[in-house]
C-alpha cells in the first residue's frame, strides 16, 4: 500500500511537472519574441468595439509588413491584445478589461473605450498606470477638461476622433442650416426644430448646446426635446409627437442601438421632418438592409468617407471595405492611433511615455479623415484633435439610393466663419430635403 | 394623441399579454417558472430573420416556420431540462435562466450583436388622425387578440381545455382522474412557447432584434403577471395591457421623459401590490383561475 502511494505520488509529481513545462512552452511560444503589445479595449460584441479592432489591425498588419517599430537598433512587431469592455453593460467591467491588459499583459499602448461614462473612468486606469491611452469615440468634453485641469495626472490620454460636442455639433448645424435654406425655397422662412436625443451623457450634453446653438447660431426655434433610451427599439411614438409638434427638421443624437429604429420608423412612416444629427449605426453600410432602404436621406455627422482627402485615406477606405464589407465608422480611426503612436516611439526612440506623450503632441500625421494634429498642453482641451479646414474637419453625409453620399464641407462659410470657404472635396453633392417632407409642408402652407 | 396612446399601448400591451398567457400558463400548469420564456421570443424573431432576410423565403412562410421550430425547440427544452426536475422549483427556474442565457450567447455567435431588422409583412402606413400607423402594427395588435381569444376558447371550450384547467386546479386530483399530467405540462409548453412565436413574428418587424432583446419583456412580463395575480389568465392580460398603455402614455405624455416608460410601468406595480398584495385577480387561497 506505501509502495503504491509513492508510486502515485511519484507519478503525480511527474504529472505536475510534465503539465508545467507544457504551460511554461505554451506560454513562452504564445507571444511574439521581441513584439511590442497594443491593447484593444471595447465591446467586442458591438459594432464600436468590432471596428475599433478592425482598425488598429489594419495599422499593425501595414506596420508589421513595414519593419514593425525601431525603437534604438531593435525592430519590434507589433501584437494586438482583445479585452472585452463590457461598457454598455457595466463600467467596472471596463475598468477591469483596461487595467488587465496594462498589468497582466503588459502593453505599452492602450485604444478603445467609446462610451463616455466609461472613458471617464478607463482614464483614471490609464493615469494611475501611467500607460499612454487612446479613446476612440467617447464624445463628452470632460474627458480632455480633466487635462486642462491637471495635465501631469491625465497627460497619458489622447483621443482617437472628435468630441462631438465641440466640433460635430458644428458639422450638424452646418448641415441644419442646408435643410433650412431648401425649406426656405418652399416659402418657409423659419423653419422649426426638434431634438431626439438618446438618454446618455455625450447625448445630454449635445442637446442642450444644439438647444442653445440653434436659435443663436441659426436663428430657429427649438420646439421640443425627446428622449427615449439607448436601447430603445421603437421611435414611433416620438416621431409621431414630433410630427405633431411641427417640426420641419429634428436633429437626432443617438449613438446607440436606438438608431436603428431612428432610420427605420422615421423613413417607413415617411414622417416629414428632415432628420439631420449623429447616428452611430447609420455610418454602417448594413444600415441600410437593417432599415430596409427607409433611411434614405437621412443625414448624419461622418468621420470616414472614400473621398481622396489623401492616399492613406482612399488606401484604408478601399482595404477597409473589401476586407470587412462594411463602411468604416469613427471607431475604425483607431487605425490612425496605432500610426501615430509608432511614429511617436520611434522620434522619441523609447518606449517611455514621459519621452512618447510629447512626440504625439507634436505629431501631424496625413491619415484616415484628415492630417491629425494634437492640442497642446495649455489648451482648453489638451489632447483632443485639431478641428479645422486644413486638418481634420469630420464630414456630414446623406443616405442616398443605398449609398452615403458625402454633402459637408460644402465650399461655403460655416455659420459665418470664412475659413471655410472653399474646402469641398471632389464627389461632395448638395443636401436634398426628404420629398415627402417638402410634399407635406408645401401643401400645408 | 388619443389616438397613438391606443394603438401604441394596444401594440405593446397585446405583446406583452401574449408573452405573459404563455408564462402564466407555464406557471399555472406546470408549475414551472420559466425564464427562458422571452428567450423562446427572441428566438423567435431570429428565426423570422433567418427564413427571410438570409435565406429569402416570404415572410408569412417565415413566420409560420418560425412558430413551427420554436415550438419544437421548446417542447425538446421542456423534455429534455424541465420534465426530469419539475418538481424542484428552484433548480427549474435556474435552469430555465441558463437556457436563456445559452439562446442569448448562441446568437451572439452567430449575428454578432448589431441590431437586426426584419422587413414589414405588410409595408406602408395610414394616417388617422394625423398619426402615422403602420399596417405591421396593425397586424400584431390583430394577431394578439386572435391569440389571446383563441387560447380563451381553448381553455374554456374544449375538452384539452378542461384537462388543463384540471391539472393546474389540482395536479394529484387530475392524475387521479386518469389526466396525463406530465403530457399536458409539455403541451402547454408547446402552446406557451407557440404565443411567444407569434408575438416575436408579428412584432419583431416593428422593433429591431438583438441578442439581449428578451430582458426588457421578461421584466414587464413577470411584472405583468405578478400585477395580474399569478396564474390568472385573464390577470396576466389585464397586467400586461396596464403596463403596455402606461409605457405608451409616457412616451407620448412625457417628451423628455421616454426612457423611463419602463420605471413608472414598474412603479405603477408596485403601488397596486401595495393595495392588493395578491394582485388584480390573484386569489389568496387556491380557486378557480381562468
Amino acid at each position: 500500500m506505501v509502495k503504491l502511494i509513492r508510486k502515485l505520488t511519484r507519478s503525480w509529481h511527474v504529472c505536475l511537472f510534465v503539465c508545467l513545462a507544457f504551460m511554461f512552452l505554451a506560454t513562452s511560444s504564445y507571444g511574439e519574441k521581441d513584439a511590442l503589445k497594443v491593447g484593444v479595449v471595447a465591446a467586442m460584441k458591438s459594432l464600436q468595439g468590432k471596428h475599433t479592432w478592425y482598425g488598429a489591425e489594419i495599422a499593425v498588419e501595414e506596420i508589421n509588413a513595414a519593419g514593425g517599430v525601431k525603437v534604438g537598433d531593435k525592430s519590434y512587431k507589433i501584437e494586438l491584445v482583445k479585452a472585452a469592455s463590457n461598457e454598455w453593460a457595466s463600467i467596472a467591467d471596463a475598468t477591469s478589461a483596461i487595467e488587465r491588459v496594462i498589468t497582466v499583459d503588459k502593453v505599452a499602448m492602450v485604444l478603445g473605450g467609446y462610451r463616455s461614462e466609461a472613458v471617464l473612468a478607463m482614464q483614471d486606469v490609464a493615469a494611475e498606470y501611467k500607460t499612454i491611452y487612446f479613446s476612440v469615440g467617447a464624445g463628452h468634453s470632460q474627458i480632455p477638461a480633466r487635462l486642462a485641469k491637471d495635465y501631469e495626472t491625465y497627460k497619458y490620454w489622447f483621443r482617437e476622433g472628435q468630441p462631438w460636442t465641440l466640433y460635430g455639433a458644428f458639422v450638424c448645424l452646418g448641415m441644419v442650416d442646408m435643410a433650412a435654406h431648401k425649406y426656405k425655397e418652399l416659402g418657409i422662412e423659419k423653419p422649426k426644430v426638434a431634438i431626439l436625443a438618446e438618454k446618455v451623457l455625450w447625448a445630454d450634453e449635445a442637446m442642450k448646446l444644439m438647444q442653445k446653438m440653434v436659435p443663436e447660431k441659426l436663428g430657429l426655434e427649438v420646439i421640443g426635446v425627446w428622449q427615449p433610451s439607448h436601447s430603445a427599439n421603437d421611435l414611433r411614438a416620438e416621431f409621431n409627437a414630433i410630427k405633431a409638434a411641427g417640426a420641419h427638421i429634428t436633429i437626432h443624437l443617438v449613438s446607440g442601438p436606438v438608431g436603428i429604429a431612428a432610420g427605420r420608423q422615421w423613413g417607413g412612416l415617411k414622417i416629414p421632418t428632415a432628420l439631420i444629427g449623429y447616428n452611430g449605426e447609420a455610418q454602417k453600410k448594413e444600415y441600410w438592409k437593417t432599415t430596409d432602404g427607409n433611411c434614405e436621406y437621412e443625414a448624419l455627422v461622418d468621420y470616414i468617407t472614400p473621398l481622396a482627402i489623401n492616399e492613406r485615406n482612399v488606401k484604408f477606405w478601399k482595404k477597409f471595405t473589401e476586407r470587412y464589407d462594411t463602411y468604416p465608422m469613427n471607431c475604425a480611426l483607431s487605425y490612425n492611433c496605432v500610426w501615430i503612436w509608432k511614429e511617436a516611439v520611434e522620434r522619441a526612440d523609447s518606449l517611455d511615455p514621459e519621452k512618447v506623450i510629447p512626440e504625439i503632441e507634436k505629431t501631424s500625421f496625413k491619415g484616415v479623415g484628415g492630417t491629425w494634429r494634437y492640442q497642446p498642453p495649455g489648451a482648453k482641451l489638451p489632447h483632443d484633435i485639431v478641428w479645422a479646414p486644413d486638418a481634420y474637419t469630420e464630414f456630414g453625409t446623406q443616405w442616398r439610393a443605398g449609398k452615403k453620399a458625402v454633402i459637408w464641407p460644402d465650399g461655403e462659410p460655416l455659420l459665418g466663419d470664412p475659413r471655410w470657404k472653399n474646402v469641398r472635396f471632389e464627389g461632395t453633392v448638395d443636401y436634398e430635403i426628404p420629398p415627402w417632407a417638402a410634399a407635406y409642408w408645401k401643401e400645408k402652407k | 394623441m388619443l389616438v397613438a396612446i391606443l394603438v401604441n399601448g394596444l401594440l405593446y400591451g397585446g405583446t406583452y399579454a401574449l408573452l405573459a398567457v404563455g408564462f402564466s400558463l407555464v406557471f399555472g400548469v406546470a408549475k414551472i417558472v420559466n425564464m427562458s420564456h422571452t428567450g423562446f421570443y427572441m428566438v423567435g424573431a431570429y428565426l423570422v430573420f433567418i427564413a427571410s432576410s438570409m435565406m429569402g423565403l416570404p415572410l408569412l412562410l417565415s413566420g409560420l416556420l418560425a412558430v413551427i421550430i420554436s415550438a419544437l425547440l421548446g417542447l425538446i427544452s421542456y423534455k429534455l431540462c424541465f420534465d426530469r426536475i419539475k418538481e424542484q422549483g428552484t433548480a427549474v427556474m435556474i435552469v430555465s435562466v441558463g437556457l436563456a442565457l445559452l439562446f442569448q450567447e448562441l446568437l451572439l455567435l452567430l449575428f454578432g450583436g448589431s441590431y437586426k431588422g426584419i422587413s414589414h409583412f405588410v409595408p406602408g402606413f395610414v394616417t388617422m388622425s394625423g398619426y402615422q400607423i403602420s399596417y405591421q402594427s396593425l397586424l400584431a395588435i390583430g394577431v394578439s387578440a386572435i391569440s389571446l381569444t383563441a387560447v380563451w376558447l381553448l381553455l374554456s371550450k374544449t375538452m384539452l381545455g378542461i384537462a388543463i384547467r384540471a391539472v393546474a386546479e389540482d395536479r394529484e386530483a387530475a392524475s387521479l382522474m386518469g389526466f396525463n399530467v406530465s403530457r399536458i405540462g409539455m403541451i402547454i409548453m408547446g402552446i406557451s412557447v407557440v404565443l411567444a412565436a407569434v408575438a416575436s413574428s408579428v412584432a419583431a418587424p416593428v422593433f429591431t432584434i438583438n441578442p439581449l432583446m428578451w430582458l426588457h419583456p421578461l421584466v414587464i412580463v413577470l411584472a405583468a403577471v405578478i400585477l395580474g395575480g399569478l396564474g390568472s389568465i385573464k390577470g396576466s392580460v389585464a397586467g400586461a395591457l396596464i403596463l403596455g398603455f402606461t409605457e405608451s402614455m409616457v412616451t407620448l405624455l412625457v417628451p423628455k421623459g421616454g426612457y423611463l416608460g419602463g420605471a413608472v410601468s414598474l412603479s405603477i406595480m408596485i403601488v397596486i401590490l401595495m393595495i392588493r398584495p395578491e394582485g388584480l385577480f390573484g386569489v389568496v387561497f387556491e380557486e378557480e383561475r381562468l
